[in-house]
């Protein structure tokens, strides 16, 4: 075997008192008191709504106390399995048990100071996305516990903004083991290490998707800051303000830089209803109906347009007009030269204040 | 002749079981989980992986571990 046997040695008959200990810690029989008395107490409540007609409540205590009922039954069977099966290995079991590991695993490491056996699993993969290897890494001293065993992602392949998360089923470096307990609650209570850890491994090769943190097709995706919806990662925007993650159906772009912008960062008009950003068309007045930029552009080009068309009937009317010597008598008055009176008039309305 | 058979689907626990002489891996599957397929799980002999044609021997230990088992979350 790899491991030498002096360490070797010493970490199992550490590993046995452990589970000695173990042992021991469950055959003081620790019936479920505290979840039949929850039972109780909700029986008692259900019976009082149903007696005052509050029909609502009594359906919520039901629930519960299905809930309750189910969990309790679960406590029984396990108690019930766990006492007689619960025995000390040998040391020669245990050696056997990590040989056994070794035949199983690459790497199979004891650390005495520590106190953890730590086998290192081959890549992890689930529907094509590439897990890498994870260290499952066992502390002996501390098996009476939940937090005897830590799954630890070597190669990590976290979702954007989740630091947390390495595995659709490993939150915080804790492997939720779902439909496996059973079967490692079996091994550790008959020592058989290799079993346990040969199932914490079929545990992570397998992707359960109604039972994950993060479903493996929204491994990628981010959450739209504006909807809140969930967008993969060929779909997602970023807001080129603040750099908040967007859908597409939420990213305005801006028609004069074209960069996408989340509604906190954008403007939008209300005569043409186009959204800006607040870069390409800064607040500069308190008028709440501001025109955006296009607008004011277009307005201008309109008034433009109309000082142009002045100009040109200006000059165009200019020569028609006779030079008139103007006599105090006669202000307000103008000849004018002889056309049709269709042109006249329009000339009149070209003039006239807007 | 009596085996220890482990069947880590569900329960997990270990059974001294009384077999016939000569019985392979591939019977002792059939035998004990009719319904499954043996290439949905890993099926080890004495921790050493085996195959379906081995001849089983006195005091040997049987493990059937499932291909797949089903993680959750802790909600």
């Amino acid at each position: 075997m790899s491991l030498d046997l002096r360490t070797a040695t010493r970490g199992l008959v550490a590993i046995q008192a452990a589970l000695a200990r173990r042992v021991s810690h469950q055959q003081a029989i620790m019936l479920p008191h505290g979840r039949w008395q929850r039972l109780c107490r909700l029986q008692t409540h259900y019976q009082i709504a149903g007696q005052r007609g509050w029909s609502a409540a009594a359906s919520h205590l039901q629930i519960q106390w299905q809930q309750q009922l189910g969990w309790f039954e679960t406590d029984l069977q396990v108690l019930q399995r766990r006492l007689p099966t619960a025995v000390v290995p040998s040391l020669r079991t245990l050696y056997d048990e990590l040989r056994g590991l070794e035949q199983e695993f690459e790497q199979v490491t004891l650390d005495l100071a520590a106190t953890t056996l730590t086998v290192t699993s081959d890549a992890i993969v689930l529907e094509d996305l590439d897990f890498g290897p994870f260290a499952l890494r066992w502390n002996w001293e501390r098996l009476p516990t939940d937090d005897a065993l830590t799954v630890v992602a070597l190669e990590p392949l976290r979702p954007d903004g989740r630091d947390d998360l390495t595995h659709p089923h490993v939150l915080d470096d804790r492997l939720c083991v779902g439909d496996g307990w059973l079967g490692l609650e079996a091994a550790l209570a008959t020592g058989r290490l290799s079993d346990y850890f040969v199932i914490l491994r079929q545990v992570l090769r397998t992707y359960n998707f109604d039972s994950a943190y993060q479903a493996l097709t929204h491994w990628f995706a981010v959450t739209c800051h504006d909807c809140g919806m969930q967008v993969t990662a060929d779909d997602r925007r970023s807001c080129a303000r603040c750099g908040t993650e967007l859908c597409d159906s939420c990213a305005a772009y801006c028609p004069d830089c074209n960069e996408p912008h989340c509604h906190r960062c954008q403007r939008t008009c209300d005569d043409c209803e186009s959204a800006w950003c607040r870069a390409c068309w800064p607040r500069t007045t308190g008028i709440a109906a501001e025109p955006c930029p296009r607008c004011v552009v277009a307005a201008n080009s309109a008034t433009d347009l109309e000082d142009e068309r002045d100009d040109e009937t200006q000059t165009n009317l200019a020569p028609a007009i006779p030079t008139v010597e103007v006599h105090a008598d006669c202000l307000g008055e103008m000849a004018l030269a002889a056309g049709s009176g269709t042109d006249r008039d329009q000339r009149f309305r070209d003039f006239a204040p807007s | 002749m009596r085996l220890l058979f482990i069947n880590n689907d569900g329960g997990g626990f270990a059974d001294e079981i009384d077999v016939t002489d000569g019985l392979t891996v591939r019977q002792l599957f059939e035998q004990r989980l009719p319904q499954g397929q043996p290439g949905d799980y890993l099926i080890r002999v004495n921790r050493q992986p085996t195959t379906g044609d081995t001849v089983l021997q006195p005091g040997d230990r049987v493990t059937i571990t499932p291909l797949k088992i089903e993680g959750a979350f802790q909600g």
